[in-house]
């Protein structure tokens, strides 16, 4: 392990079991007593109903450093973490932290509801490993960064959920590690406070603190992560920089129609099956050209007779910041309403997107005012968008610019010799 | 290995004191009877005790002797402290199960949380008692069935078994809770019916020749000695025995439990 090095993990698996873990006495007596005796039984080898939550990973992280992991639900993220912060254990390989080691694992676990902010910082605060002296110590600053002054003696139960989001991630915010590793929490509180949580995540990066930062906000991750690691099934598929890293990512979830098709919500009357996104000129494309004119295809299946179906593409930044909305009956189109199964595109025409992630969500509606909710899909499709002139902001807004008058010295020296003063011109005006 | 633990536990002492700080904090917040609570199991205990007393008396044709209901008081304050430790210690890791999962940190803490947390309570209801026993000193004279002397410090080492041997109870019982959660309905009844079979509404000579049997029961042997302390001053030596056995099974018991605990603790992120 050289020097540089804070986290290091060597071929680490974890293996869990799938439904209830103990039937009976008569199991578990046994089970316990094996691992109790220390000798587990064939550590390599599953039985049944258990799998490998992660199989066989392996990386190393510098001081100073900071490694993101993505991957799809359930792909051992989580568990990644749990291993790291030694609340469970690796049936097999290893791993060292060099340093003190904080998890933000879940801000604002162990607040107690009937104590007051000011009493839950002091319990939280110790919780996650700071000493009752340098909570003291820091109680001001934390009360000030999560905003709450007015509320600190008053029970946290009467707290806005933002508000205890905010008191949680302050105290963490104000550890003070060497190692760092958070899961999913800076997505608390509004835009404002989340801005202020990046910030500290990336000050915390600039003072040598390493960091491991599990997100599904993906431009979270290109911020604050230079490498990132892809988890699927518990396998790592990718670990290298992050915009492969995403890339890799995006193509998972887009591959696997199998999960694809069971991220969506149980069809009740209506459904929409194998989506597809082409490019103008009919090429399949993951990683859309939204500046450009992009098409989606789709089944569309009715279950019954259906009054005035409609369908909206919602359109969403990766953080959440919606959009805009194609929706079909706004844009004059009447779909079929008699039950069966329909192809239907939809060409969407090149809006000034930035490149970025986006997601789409798809919603059929009926009624002739939408309102009934015939279908919807429960994890936003991701598209990419990539080659936009457009950086920076999510939306550019243009227009034609032009100077249509100038007071420089240079100006009034010119009005000066052609004989017309600047008193003279306003004169005129009037 | 335990001493790893309990170096570990030192270091985390500030986290154990905010727990327990919790805990104190919560039962006496929004409770309508708020400190009064402390005493109210104890006095409860104690008049039910003395209740069973009168009834014996009456039963055998004599008065009440006041030896007999001081002994009641003696042993019903320890005996309440050793059952909140055990109860509220095995009731403590599934309550906690949002920290379990979430966070590291030695897991030990928090049964001992709700034990220093008990102790807090005890140390009221002790103080309660003390002015209590000193009034009836006072107030009987020459016929005080209470001794004072050198026999009383006897109190103070008894105490401690007791404890240690609550702690071991307590942890055993939060782990095993942890994967059996039916373990807490066990623990509730046989604290519940407890109090019946630790010698303390009455004492082991006067049950006949099988009265010891009781004794085998290792909290009884501990009260039974406090009694013996309070009321006659000393300890028999013959009775030393049963002293031995209690503290055995208290700093085993509390041992074992510490090292099954310690064997267990990683699997319970998992199994909760």
């Amino acid at each position: 392990m050289s020097k540089r090095s804070a986290i290091q993990v060597n071929h680490v698996w974890k293996k869990f079991r799938r439904g209830e873990f103990h039937d009976s006495l008569r199991d578990l007596i046994p089970a316990v007593a094996r691992r109790m005796m220390g000798k587990r039984l064939k550590d390599g080898e599953l039985a049944e109903q258990e799998f490998w939550a992660l199989s066989d990973v392996s990386f190393e992280v510098n001081r100073g450093e900071s490694l993101g992991i993505i991957g799809p639900n359930g792909a051992g993220k989580s568990t990644m973490l749990k291993l790291l912060s030694r609340i469970i254990r690796p049936n097999r390989g290893s791993y060292n932290i060099n340093g003190r080691l904080s998890a933000l694992i879940e801000v604002g676990a162990g607040f107690h509801p009937d104590l007051t902010g000011r009493e839950n910082i002091m319990l939280n605060g110790t919780i996650l490993g700071m000493s009752r002296k340098e909570i003291a110590g820091k109680l001001d600053q934390i009360i000030d960064f999560a905003g709450i002054e007015a509320f600190i003696d008053t029970p946290v139960k009467r707290y806005s959920s933002g508000m205890t989001a905010r008191l949680g991630f302050s105290v963490a915010a104000h550890l003070d590690p060497q190692v760092l590793l958070v899961d999913e929490v800076l997505s608390v509180g509004d835009a404002k406070f989340r801005n202020k949580c990046i910030r500290h995540m990336h000050k915390l990066i600039k003072s040598d603190v390493t960091v491991i930062f599990i997100s599904h906000l993906l431009h979270q991750v290109r911020t604050l992560c230079p490498n990132t690691l892809v988890l699927d099934q518990g396998k790592m598929i990718f670990l290298g920089q992050t915009d492969e890293a995403i890339k890799t990512y995006l193509e998972v979830l887009g591959d696997d129609s199998a999960a694809m098709d069971s991220d969506v919500v149980t069809a009740r009357d209506a459904e929409v099956r194998n989506i597809t996104l082409l490019d103008e000129s009919g090429q399949e494309q993951l990683h859309w050209q939204l500046h450009r004119p992009g098409v989606i295809e789709f089944d569309l299946t009715l279950h019954r007779d259906v009054d005035q179906p409609s369908i909206l593409i919602n359109l969403s930044t990766i953080g959440g910041v919606y959009i805009g909305t194609a929706n079909s009956m706004r844009a004059g189109m009447t779909l079929p309403d008699k039950a069966g199964t329909y192809r239907i595109r939809f060409e969407l025409d090149p809006m000034p997107l930035a490149n970025g992630d986006y997601m789409l969500e798809l919603v059929v509606r009926d009624g002739p005012n939408q309102e009934n909710l015939l279908w919807q899909i429960r994890h936003p499709y991701m598209v990419t968008v990539e080659g936009s002139r457009y950086l920076g902001a999510t939306i550019t807004c243009d227009g034609s610019w032009q100077v249509v008058e100038s007071h420089t010295a240079i100006d009034a020296e010119n009005r000066r010799l052609a004989g017309m003063t600047f008193s003279s011109k306003q004169a005129d005006h009037r | 290995m335990l001493i790893r633990s309990f170096k570990e536990i030192y270091q985390y002492r500030d986290l154990l004191l905010s727990l327990t700080q919790r805990d104190i904090r919560i039962k006496y917040k929004q409770a309508a009877m708020g400190m009064a609570w402390v005493f109210f199991m104890p006095v409860l205990a104690i008049c039910s005790g003395i209740l069973f007393r009168l009834a014996m008396a009456y039963f055998k044709g004599a008065s009440p002797v006041m030896a007999d209901l001081v002994a009641v008081m003696v042993k019903s304050v320890p005996w309440l402290l050793f059952a909140a430790i055990v109860g509220g210690a095995s009731n403590s890791l599934i309550g906690n199960l949002g920290l379990i999962t979430k966070i590291y940190f030695p897991r030990e803490v928090i049964p001992l949380s709700t034990l220093l947390s008990a102790l807090f309570d005890f140390t009221i209801s002790l103080t309660g008692l003390i002015i209590i026993l000193v009034g009836i000193g006072l107030f009987s004279g020459e016929a005080s069935p209470i001794i004072l002397g050198t026999g009383l410090l006897w109190i103070v080492p008894l105490l401690a078994m007791l404890i240690i041997m609550a702690a071991g109870f307590g942890l055993l019982f939060s782990c095993a809770n942890v994967f059996f959660r039916d373990v807490k309905y066990i623990v509730q009844v046989m604290l519940q019916f407890g109090i019946f079979f630790s010698l303390v509404y009455f004492s082991y000579t006067e049950l006949g020749d099988w009265g010891w049997m009781l004794l085998l029961n290792p909290v009884a042997p501990l009260l039974e000695a406090m009694r013996m302390a309070v009321i006659d001053g000393t300890i028999d030596p013959a009775f030393y025995p049963w002293l031995i056995y209690s503290a055995t099974v208290s700093i085993g018991g509390f041992l074992a439990a510490a090292m099954i605990f310690e064997k267990a603790e990683y699997l319970f992120a998992e199994y909760a």
